[in-house]
């Protein structure tokens, strides 16, 4: 699918890590957790779901996210997923490196004006 | 416990597998379900919600691949699905997969056939502690090869080289062994003391023979096989010290061996080799084969060198024409396993072209068959299933294939050795170490499956990668209704169906030269009428005829009350067979009066007077023997027409030119003619026949000449033998074309596998051949439609329809010429008379294989212009 110009394809592992910030607010399944990630991002990130699904898998394996089927506010039948405590002990470790090497980023992105 | 939950996952996928599709499914479902509403909510048609959602979401079948993928539990899963599906598509494959999987049945199961015979005779030839350290030892010099030593240089031998090798000697004995009840027909063996400890063969009961035994005032011993026990003692345990009459003379029996220890395996009974301590000197010089066990730290080729050297230092002071003075160390089976070991190498050859038959055979079907389902392939492809995975599919179906086919083949290669176990007649299975362990075990089905993995393989990779292009696009378009046949992809059918000519030619060709070669030796002259003569062997007592006096009278009456026998016509003794073996019967060393000293060897045959009438040999010039040619009369002899060419040139006449053989003369009286020994590369052996009652031996053959009467007279001849005296051993009287057929067993084998095996492979490509004309005619009739509506001449669209696969069946015929005329040099040694480029078989077999190549083409060609044009063209 084309992607538009103000919208970026999301890394493996961002994904990843966008998919445990999203379950740790609450359980959500997979159609939702693209929606919310969508909207969490400003419509900047598309969740692809040839990507998020195999990620969920993978998440799950991990033994970070536990699914389980529940019924939805309009009455269906759908997978949930929620954090484990592995899972937001991971979560706070994911977030924690993410800020170091941003913040990493940021700084070299800055260099030009802050010594000047 | 990351790990721990991470396998309990992988466990649950497993054992769920199809409830976690079937989630999935819903899952993505749910996900598809929800993108259109939202798309409905901002304000879309449902059809057109629907559509973006799809759009959107992107392919399917990849998406489930991903997270089939991501789970992690692939490979087997994904590899039984595929099974699932190969199994299903092949099922609904029609006739193709079967053809494929009996041609390759039928290789695999000839190939795991001969890899087991050949295991068995080759590999494990010897049932013996170390087989690796034990050997044979033959001489080779001026005179020829697998020459044997004399049994006073084996002493010298088993001196010099005492530090590197232990050696012993053995030498046939009598043929005939009895309880003093029955007798049987059996091979003894006469052996040096050391013989049983080199060899290493356990007794079942007692013990094996040990130097002492060999001492000239023990009272003699035996041991017997397994197999004699049991025929001629009913097994009993007690056997030990009861006696076995061996060649008339009595012998206190002090072992059985363990079955299948026997060796060579046809022996039944060894005894200490007589007079093996010297106390009798021998007139001639005995000669005896040797084995050997390798001293521990010594190899091969220093015994070779250091046993070269004494028997060189041995031959200084002989005539040169009886040096021999290069020792070969062979594996222990000897030469004859070598000649085993050609044949064999010969045969699996065979089977492994059958193996490239079936092979290719498979590829090319495979070929087709996946061209013909492109177009699944495409839309596979382009519902997002992966290049990888198409590839696999097909391979895994190529592989089921493969391996139905490997378990019919093992169902092959069991009849097979049953065919070849009960088949061989005597002299294989007798003179062969190991035939009867010949059977499937699980080394073989080991070989079985690997050779078939390996086979799906070979066959299934090149195909399926051919079939899954990387442009979905075209695979999409292709189909059949494409009016004309894609050039390219028929070229690789095409020179698999010229690889497979190839082979099955050079394989029909080997078996016919084998066949022209045993079609020479049965049908050959032997020089002998065998038709009517009944032979049996005999053989007295030798302590009570040890005088010559003895033997004569003895032999005199035999005759006398055979001859007076209603139904025989004829009736003679002699020494051996015409069938004998060249390396087995007497040989004696003669020189010609009044020449130099060289001196020559010939075959020393006494016979009694009406021996040669009643064979049929023909009295080329000269006088038969008479009754006037007894002892004190002077010593006369009848030469073979071939040792007469040896000394008399240009049809000079011997007779009446003087023999001298040990410290005798003997007169030439007549000539007679060559009797051929069969089998492959022995021609006429030079003959001296001699008057039985100038030398009467102590065993022999009759042959009678009956007018009808068979089984009945061949009773009345024994009990005539017995009435004489009841201690002659006697064997089965046998017709003497009963014995030339058992001669040539092993010819007769072969030339039978090799055909067997070669119209395997003739069929296996004519069908091939069939199969791809017929397929190539159907996804051009459209073309062929088009030439026939535009009024093109039936004639002329079959040869269109012809011409692309037989130039390939030409372009094979003549590579399969070629490799031929290479190879078969090789097989010369198994040839008789018969040269390995001869000409009958290079043009007949060829044009034999072209003609059934044009009616396989010609049957599916001519059903191109049977159909109707316009039927055709609407076709799809």
């Amino acid at each position: 699918m084309p992607m538009a110009r103000d919208q970026t394809e999301l890394l493996q592992g961002t994904l990843e890590l966008l998919v445990l910030k999203t379950l740790s607010l609450e359980p959500m399944h997979g159609w939702g957790i693209s929606q919310r990630i969508q909207q969490m991002s400003s419509d900047v990130f598309q969740v692809n779901q040839g990507s998020l699904y195999p990620a969920l898998q993978r998440l799950k394996g991990k033994g970070w996210i536990a699914s389980e089927w529940r019924v939805t506010e309009n009455n269906r039948r759908a997978r949930f997923y929620a954090l484990t405590a592995a899972g937001e002990r991971e979560l706070a470790r994911e977030r924690a490196a993410w800020e170091r090497s941003s913040t990493a980023v940021d700084r070299v992105l800055g260099w030009g004006g802050g010594f000047a | 416990v990351r790990w721990a939950s991470e396998a309990r996952e992988r466990a649950r996928a497993l054992v769920h597998r199809s409830r976690e599709e079937a989630e999935l499914e819903e899952e993505l479902r749910f996900h598809l379900e929800m993108e259109t509403e939202k798309n409905v909510r901002s304000g879309m048609s449902r059809e057109e919600a629907a559509r973006r959602a799809r759009l959107a979401f992107g392919g399917l079948e990849g998406h489930r691949e991903a997270v089939r993928d991501a789970r992690g539990v692939p490979v087997l899963e994904e590899l039984w699905l595929d099974g699932r599906y190969a199994a299903r598509s092949l099922l609904r494959g029609g006739s193709l997969p079967w053809v494929v999987v009996a041609t390759l049945a039928l290789g695999l199961g000839a190939s795991v056939a001969i890899f087991s015979a050949g295991r068995a005779l080759v590999t494990h030839p010897v049932p013996y502690p170390a087989p690796e350290r034990l050997l044979s030892v033959e001489l080779s010099g001026p005179r020829g090869v697998g020459l044997l030593p004399r049994e006073e240089d084996l002493s010298v031998w088993r001196r010099e080289a005492a530090s590197l090798v232990t050696l012993a000697g053995h030498t046939l004995g009598p043929r005939i062994a009895g309880n003093g009840e029955r007798s049987t027909h059996t091979w003894s063996l006469e052996v040096t003391g050391e013989w049983f400890g080199v060899l290493g063969a356990n007794p079942r009961l007692g013990r094996t023979l040990v130097p002492a035994d060999a001492a000239p005032e023990v009272e003699p011993v035996a041991v017997i096989s397994h197999r004699l026990w049991h025929e001629l003692y009913g097994g009993d345990e007690r056997v030990l010290g009861r006696a076995l009459h061996l060649g008339g003379r009595m012998h206190t029996i002090v072992g059985v061996l363990a079955a299948g220890h026997a060796f060579p395996a046809p022996v039944d009974a060894w005894v200490p080799l007589a007079g093996a301590s010297g106390a009798a000197p021998r007139a001639e010089p005995r000669h005896l084969s040797v084995i050997g066990r390798l001293a521990p730290g010594a190899d091969r080729r220093e015994v070779g060198v250091a046993l070269s050297a004494v028997q060189r230092a041995l031959d200084a002071e002989r005539p040169e024409a009886e040096r021999a003075s290069t020792a070969e160390i062979l594996p222990l089976p000897g030469r004859e396993g070598e000649q085993h070991r050609t044949a064999l190498l010969l045969l699996l050859g065979a089977v492994l072209f059958l193996l490239l038959i079936g092979t290719a055979n498979a590829a090319g079907l495979m070929t087709t068959r996946a061209l013909d389902r492109r177009r699944e392939m495409g839309i596979r492809a382009s519902l997002g299933a992966g290049r990888f995975r198409l590839v696999r599919q097909l391979l895994v179906e190529s592989l089921l294939l493969a391996l139905v086919a490997g378990a019919a083949g093992v169902l092959v290669a069991y009849l097979t050795l049953l065919a070849i176990r009960h088949g061989a007649p005597g002299s294989l299975t007798g003179q062969v170490l190991g035939w009867d362990r010949l059977g499937l075990d699980g080394t073989a089905l080991g070989f079985a499956l690997a050779l078939s993995v390996l086979t799906g393989l070979l066959f299934g990779l090149a195909p399926a990668l051919g079939a899954v292009g990387r442009n979905v696009g075209a695979a999409l378009r292709a189909g059949t209704a494409a009016a004309t046949e894609d050039r390219g992809r028929g070229r690789a059918t095409r020179a698999l169906l010229a690889l497979e000519v190839t082979l099955s030619l050079t394989l029909l060709l080997g078996a016919g030269l084998l066949a022209r070669s045993l079609g020479n030796l049965m049908g050959a002259d032997p020089g002998f009428r065998a038709d009517g003569v009944i032979v049996m062997e005999w053989s007295l007592p030798r302590d009570r005829f040890a005088e010559p006096e003895a033997r004569r009278a003895v032999q005199r009456s035999l005759l006398e009350r055979v001859e007076a026998m209603p139904g025989v016509a004829e009736a003679g003794l002699a020494s051996n067979l015409p069938t004998t073996l060249p390396g087995f019967g007497r040989r004696r060393e003669y020189r010609q009066a009044g020449e130099a000293e060289e001196s020559f060897s010939a075959h020393w045959r006494p016979v009694s007077p009406e021996y040669l009438t009643a064979l049929g040999v023909p009295l080329k010039r000269g006088r038969a023997f008479g009754a006037g040619d007894g002892q004190g009369a002077p010593r006369v002899a009848i030469v073979s027409e071939s040792l007469a060419r040896r000394h008399w040139r240009d049809g000079a006449n011997p007779v009446g030119e003087r023999l001298i053989v040990g410290e005798d003369e003997w007169t030439v009286v007549g000539v007679a003619g060559d009797v051929h020994h069969f089998g492959t590369g022995f021609g006429p052996p030079p003959t001296l026949y001699v008057p039985q009652e100038q030398d009467p031996s102590i065993s022999g053959f009759l042959a009678a000449r009956v007018d009808g009467g068979g089984a009945e007279l061949g009773r009345g001849l024994r009990q005539e033998f017995w009435s004489v005296d009841a201690g002659i051993a006697v064997g089965q009287p046998r017709s003497m074309q009963r014995e030339i057929r058992d001669f040539l067993a092993d010819q007769r084998m072969m030339a039978y596998l090799m055909s067997v095996y070669a119209a395997m492979a003739l069929v296996i490509t004519v069908i091939s051949l069939y199969t791809m004309v017929a397929h190539s005619v159907v996804r051009r009739r459209r073309e062929l439609g088009i030439r026939l509506a535009l009024g093109a001449r039936p004639a002329r669209v079959v040869a269109a329809a012809l011409r692309p696969g037989l130039a390939w069946v030409g372009a094979g015929l003549l590579a399969g010429i070629l490799l031929s005329a290479a190879l078969a040099q090789g097989m010369a040694g198994l040839l008789h008379g018969v040269a390995p480029l001869d000409p009958v078989v290079f043009l007949l077999l060829p044009a034999a294989v072209l003609t059934l190549a044009l009616i396989a083409a010609l049957i599916p060609a001519r059903h191109a212009t049977r159909q109707n044009p316009v039927e055709t063209l609407r076709t799809d």
